[in-house]
């Protein structure tokens, strides 16, 4: 052996392939590296203050709520003086080193998740409702119908702000069957987000795709004039593909007119996106080398990291301000052999008492818990010019099923994170009475938001007590 | 067109009878809460009721047979009917529905705009321009609706899918094509920093150092597959009494080794071609043989070393111009050098990629997207991307005949061909049938008849199998299913596949042999590989594809009731399930769906391993025990247990896994014995059976040929069907008959639009 050579750990190697396992936007991107990358950043005014940006991210199948609740809580309904000396659950424990950042609050209602006379589907039902606070309509594919969600409502008031009006992500694709609960359309199951009520917005599940997206319609290895020339081209077949469906429309039945109306939709979208990357600069040797690998990790610890990344990079170059995440889709099997758990989840969450089951569902919450430190420690660790990027966040994190077992939409499990740029007071478990709806806290989630709002879905008034 | 609501008064005579005795039933068990002046859920059913004996059918007849058929009214918590109430009442409202439906059967409800679902948009691109892009993986799953991929209603469209498909429209126009002379493929390199070290490299000066045994990384990922030119620049210091040895790796396999001749000032380039397949790789550049001797006494001899410059990927390596779409076009219409030359390209790839004639306005402002500076070819990428982002690609639509006027009215030629050929195929017309579509053949019986013998004789018609009878025997997620590895070690995803594949390709023979349905139960042969061969245990089946072998022994004759795709996917991952093949029977074989459990009901524990000795079927005796249940379990759980022969995987067995013999006698309510899988064959074939099942798989047909639901106004086609076809038709008569129906053939409104016109009473 001649020269020892620097001796490059494993993780550095790793992360040089692009493969980084953990953190590796927040390390790899530097600020610089990405205003020249064609954010936001390099040709939007300054702002004096930062964005307030929103987060709703789901889980499924409710959770074990004797282990998720916290101690003080075996009656949810009992305050806590100050509410700031609870103590975290076991299910909680890995948020401890955040714990200043988010609040969890307790005793908010779905009841449009319920039957209401629609006998079995809480699965359906709740992930519909989740953000829609609205009552799904029982159907396995004809006439979908449930309610616009919180995240669109506000991007359709606020969203023209940044180029994505809003981003929604997930980690497993819609089903390939036709009902996935009792009846109800697998669109319930697989959408928290709805653009009106009956069009689900579609979520990315791939991290290539979404970060390609953030980017501009990037393409691999593609040159800036390029790009220049692409961008513009898309604007005249857009224009010729506008009038085209107008054209068109005069000759079509009420139901294509409403499909052509969502194809009207989706062109004004790319438009006003396209107009905002053309005043911006694209690095494509910074695109290049940042790109995730293609296609969607085996391991799903770092596929819901990956899109943890997308999530903070797409608030941190502000591409936009609302997004939605599901962690999986309502009714999710899923089995998490890292954490030594070969079952279903959902299989799992219908435990009947079972303690052997019931740890693994512990064992999941627990995992859950974990994603959702990774993302709130990457969002608190990006400066902005008034606080970290969470304290310029609201977060809401949750599931409209309380116990996976019994299926309750009362009390579910919710929290909330970040400072919502000094709205928020987080750290605290918050009490809430009975029947309170979580409508209530997205009004207030809303008027934060900008969004001139009294009410939402089935809400009584305002939450004030975040 | 609504001449059928003058026959409204002649029925009501008829239901006079029943109504009285639904009234009865509704004012006992649900006009407590569904009257005025309170009526939940804004449902009175004394309206309803009144309407009914004045002879009309309201819509609300469907919510009511909704909630009765799905037990949920009324509701758990209070008094309900017994079942045999719940039973009359449900045939009650469903044969007013169905009189009803009966009496307007020329208005069936209209197909809607159909979106091209991933798997027709992949076959269509494919066949316009002979470039395979991999769609199928880049575009979303699509929603189902009915049971099927292809309907109408559920294929919605979305900013970010149509983004999806401007990025593959755009990348297909690049693919097709390509400049004359731009023939290089793309290279791409990787230098310093973007590659990473494994063992004692350095990095110094921009190069990499390779002063001991070393490996140099990068990861790349590939659009598509081909040939590729993987390349390293490098220097060799020679030592020792080696040369410099390097090799290239693909992941962890070794691809090829180098000599590098020895001077560190001369760059050489080391290189070989490899396939790669699409998507991620890592590449690898090894330096092997370090040799170190400070003792040597020539101090050039002392140190052996490399030095790597930089990685080039250049690929995939194809003859860009001219590509076969380009090929063909200038076969047609001459070279392309002037603009009338372009705009018969683009007229002829505008009309068969939008199915239908293209006036020459859109050619022009096709041919008018970019600049005067372009290049011809250049313009017809731009046309290209347009014509396939523009509704008329992307949409299967169906317009009115002039502005306003949205009126019942044959499908044109195009139209035509064009539903002809998905609901076939899965693709676009072919040449043939758009020729026979341009001469109107497609408008008299004969000339389509010759064309669907043709396309039925074209191994494209697989896409029936692929598409269609995997999504009606609900094996579409087999593939994605586990069984439990501790349990069925042997089950991986190749066999899963090959399960898939056994389905498919019997079902593929019915057609190609035009063999009657009832061979789809009682098949004594099918479709086998070696590895799904020694899976059902049949001897003597060689490696090397698909063969079709007969089946001996009694269980052998039973059709897809035996095939593993079925069995596996209406078993838990560790144990058979009679329930959810007693309900896949009669959900998909006899499209008598039971109603889901009630709330509250546990499921049976998820193991085969049964505590002391209890049987499956003694802890399913619980449904027979509760009134609850029994009513849809005893048939359900009957049918399941009669499959009981075969385990969660499929195989045909002789004792649980417990050691306890195999039970696989059912008992039907009525008292009929089904004596394992050959009883349940017999049962499915005696007449009532039979003609359930041949009318569900009718229907399930239908229901994919148009691209919606079936409701109870096609109930009288569902008969006209069904009387023409007789006994144990083929799927091909069934094909062709569905064809010839006026639902296939016509362009009916919307049920919005009727209603807005007023027609609906």
């Amino acid at each position: 052996m001649s020269n020892s050579g620097r001796q490059l750990d494993r993780r550095s190697v790793l992360r040089g392939l692009g493969t980084a396992v953990a953190l590796p936007w927040l390390e790899v991107m530097t600020p610089d590296r990405f205003a020249r990358a064609g954010s936001a950043l390099a040709s939007a005014p300054v702002l004096t203050t930062s964005p307030l940006r929103s987060a709703f991210l789901f889980i499924p199948n409710g959770v074990d709520v004797e282990s998720w609740y916290c101690s003080g809580l075996s009656d949810p309904y009992q305050p806590i003086p100050g509410g700031r000396d609870y103590q975290l659950s076991d299910s909680l424990a890995p948020l401890a080193p955040m714990r200043e950042k988010f609040s969890i609050l307790s005793g908010l209602d779905h009841r449009n998740a319920k039957a209401l006379g629609d006998g079995p589907g809480d699965h359906a039902r709740s992930a519909a409702c989740f953000l829609t606070g609205a009552h799904p309509y029982k159907t396995s594919g004809r006439d979908i119908q449930v309610g616009i969600s919180v995240d669109q409502f506000a991007a359709q008031h606020v969203g023209a702000a940044t180029a994505l009006p809003s981003l929604e992500l997930g980690c497993e694709p819609a089903l390939q069957s036709g009902s996935c609960d009792s009846g109800y359309s697998c669109a319930y199951s697989a959408n928290i987000s709805w653009r009106s009520k009956s069009l689900p917005n579609l979520k990315e599940i791939r991290p290539r795709d979404v970060f390609e997206r953030l980017f501009g319609f990037g393409a691999p290895g593609e040159a800036e004039q390029t790009r220049a020339r692409r961008l513009a081209m898309r604007k005249s077949i857009l224009d010729f593909v506008r009038s085209d469906t107008r054209r068109l429309n005069d000759r079509l039945g009420v139901d294509d007119r409403q499909r052509m109306a969502e194809y009207t939709d989706s062109i004004r979208s790319i438009e006003r996106r396209i107009e905002r990357y053309e005043q911006e600069t694209f690095d494509p040797e910074a695109f290049e080398s940042n790109r995730p690998v293609d296609g969607i990790p085996s391991d799903y610890r770092e596929h819901v990291r990956l899109m943890n990344d997308m999530l903070v990079l797409a608030f941190r170059i502000d591409q936009t301000r609302i997004a939605t995440f599901m962690l999986a889709n309502e009714g999710s099997n899923r089995r998490f052999p890292f954490i030594g758990v070969d079952e279903g989840h959902h299989h799992l969450s219908h435990h009947k008492g079972d303690p052997a089951m019931i740890e693994k569902i512990r064992k999941i919450n627990h995992f859950q818990s974990e994603a959702l430190l990774d993302l709130l420690v990457k969002m608190d660790s990006v400066e902005e010019s008034d606080g970290s990027l969470l304290d310029n966040s609201m977060l809401l994190f949750g599931s409209a099923i309380a116990d996976g077992n019994r299926h309750n939409h009362d009390n579910l499990p919710l929290i909330l994170a970040g400072g919502g740029r000094g709205t928020l007071s987080p750290g605290r478990l918050i009490h809430h009475d009975p029947g309170t709806p979580v409508c209530n806290l997205f009004v207030s989630m809303l008027q934060r938001m900008g969004v001139p709002t009294t009410s939402f879905g089935d809400s009584t008034g305002m939450l004030e007590t975040i | 067109m609504l001449s059928g609501f003058t026959c409204i008064l002649m029925l009501a005579v008829g239901q006079a009878t029943e109504a009285v005795d639904l009234r009865s039933f509704a004012e006992i068990w649900c006009m407590d809460c569904h009257e005025e002046p309170r009526a939940k859920g804004d449902f009175d059913l004394e309206i309803l009721m009144e309407r009914v004996e004045s002879g009309e059918a309201p819509d609300g007849l469907s919510r009511m047979l909704d909630r009765l058929t799905r037990r949920d009214m009324p509701p758990p918590d209070v008094e309900r009917p017994d079942e045999a109430a719940y039973g009359t009442a449900i045939r009650q409202v469903q044969q007013l529905i169905q009189d009803h439906a009966r009496t307007m059967t020329d208005t069936p409800r209209g197909t809607i705009a159909r979106r091209l679902n991933r798997f027709e948009y992949a076959n269509t691109l494919r066949d316009l321009l002979q470039v395979d892009l991999d769609v199928e993986d880049r575009l979303p799953v699509d929603e189902i609706g009915d049971g099927f991929d292809n309907s109408g209603d559920a294929l919605s469209i979305s900013p970010l899918l149509l983004e999806k498909y401007f990025s593959i429209a755009e990348l297909a126009s690049l693919r097709a094509f390509p400049e004359p002379g731009a023939i290089d493929p793309e290279v791409r390199t990787w230098s310093g920093d973007e590659l990473a070290a494994e063992g004692a490299a350095r990095l110094r000066g921009g190069e990499w150092r390779m002063n001991s045994r070393s490996t140099l990384r990068t990861r790349f990922t590939t659009e598509s597959g081909g040939p590729y030119v993987l390349r390293a620049l490098v220097r060799g210091q020679q030592a020792g009494p080696e040369p410099v040895r390097m090799a290239f790796f693909l992941g962890d396999e070794r691809l090829d080794t180098f000599v590098v001749p020895d001077g560190l000032d001369v760059t050489q380039v080391i290189q070989i071609e490899h396939d790669l397949s699409p998507g991620s790789h890592v590449f690898g550049v090894a330096f092997l043989n370090d040799y170190y001797n400070p003792e040597a006494p020539d101090p050039d001899q002392r140190d052996r070393n490399a030095v790597l410059e930089r990685i080039e990927i250049a690929g995939p390596q194809v003859p860009a111009f001219p590509s076969p779409a380009q090929i063909r076009l200038v076969e047609q219409f001459g070279a392309l050098r002037g603009p009338l030359t372009l705009k018969k390209m683009v007229r002829e790839l505008a009309e068969r990629a939008w199915r239908g004639p293209v006036d020459s306005e859109a050619v022009d402002r096709l041919c008018a997207l970019g600049t005067a500076r372009d290049t011809p070819w250049t313009r017809v990428r731009d046309a290209m991307t347009a014509i396939l982002v523009h509704p008329r690609y992307l949409f299967r639509l169906e317009p009115g005949d002039a502005v306003g006027n949205t009126s019942v009215r044959p499908l044109d030629d195009w139209e035509l061909a064009t539903r002809l050929s998905y609901f076939l195929w899965s693709t676009m017309p072919d040449d043939t049938l758009r020729s026979a579509a341009a001469a109107g053949e497609l408008r008299t019986t004969e000339g389509r008849r010759r064309q669907i013998e043709r396309m039925l004789a074209d191994d494209r018609i697989h896409a029936l199998g692929d598409h269609f009878a995997t999504q009606w025997l609900q094996i579409r997620t087999l593939t994605e299913l586990r069984p439990a590895e501790s349990l069925f070690p042997d089950v991986d995803a190749a066999l899963l596949d090959s399960m898939d594949e056994e389905t498919r390709r019997f079902f593929n023979e019915m057609i190609a042999d035009d063999l009657p349905i009832s061979r789809l139960l009682d098949a004594d042969w099918s479709w086998v590989d070696s590895s799904l061969a020694e899976h059902y245990g049949i001897p003597d089946v060689e490696a090397g594809g698909f063969r079709k072998v007969f089946l001996e022994g009694e269980h052998g004759s039973t059709g897809i009731l035996r095939h593993a795709s079925v069995l596996l996917a209406t078993s838990n991952p560790t144990r058979t399930s009679p329930v959810k093949r007693g309900k896949w029977i009669l959900e998909a074989l006899l499209d008598d769906a039971p109603p889901p459990p009630p709330p509250g009901i546990p499921n049976l524990p998820d193991t085969d391993h049964l505590k002391e000795g209890a049987t499956l079927r003694q802890i399913m005796e619980q449904h027979r025990a509760d009134p609850n249940c029994s009513a849809c379990h005893l048939r359900m759980d009957a049918m399941g247990f009669a499959l009981e022969g075969f385990d969660a995987v499929g195989r045909y067995r002789t004792q649980q896994s417990n050691g306890m013999p195999i039970d696989d006698l059912g008992e039907l309510p009525d008292g009929t014995l089904l004596q394992g899988a050959l009883g349940l064959r017999d049962e499915l074939l005696a007449k009532d059976s039979f003609v359930r099942f041949q009318r569900s798989l009718l229907k399930n047909l239908m229901i994919y040929a148009l691209g919606r639901g079936i409701d109870d106004r096609d109930e009288a086609t569902l008969d006209q069907l069904t009387a023409r076809l007789g006994t144990d038709p083929s799927l091909r008569q069934m094909v062709v008959e569905i064809i010839e129906s006026p639902a296939f053939l016509y362009r009916f409104d919307s049920p919005d639009a009727m209603m807005e016109e007023g027609g609906h009473p």
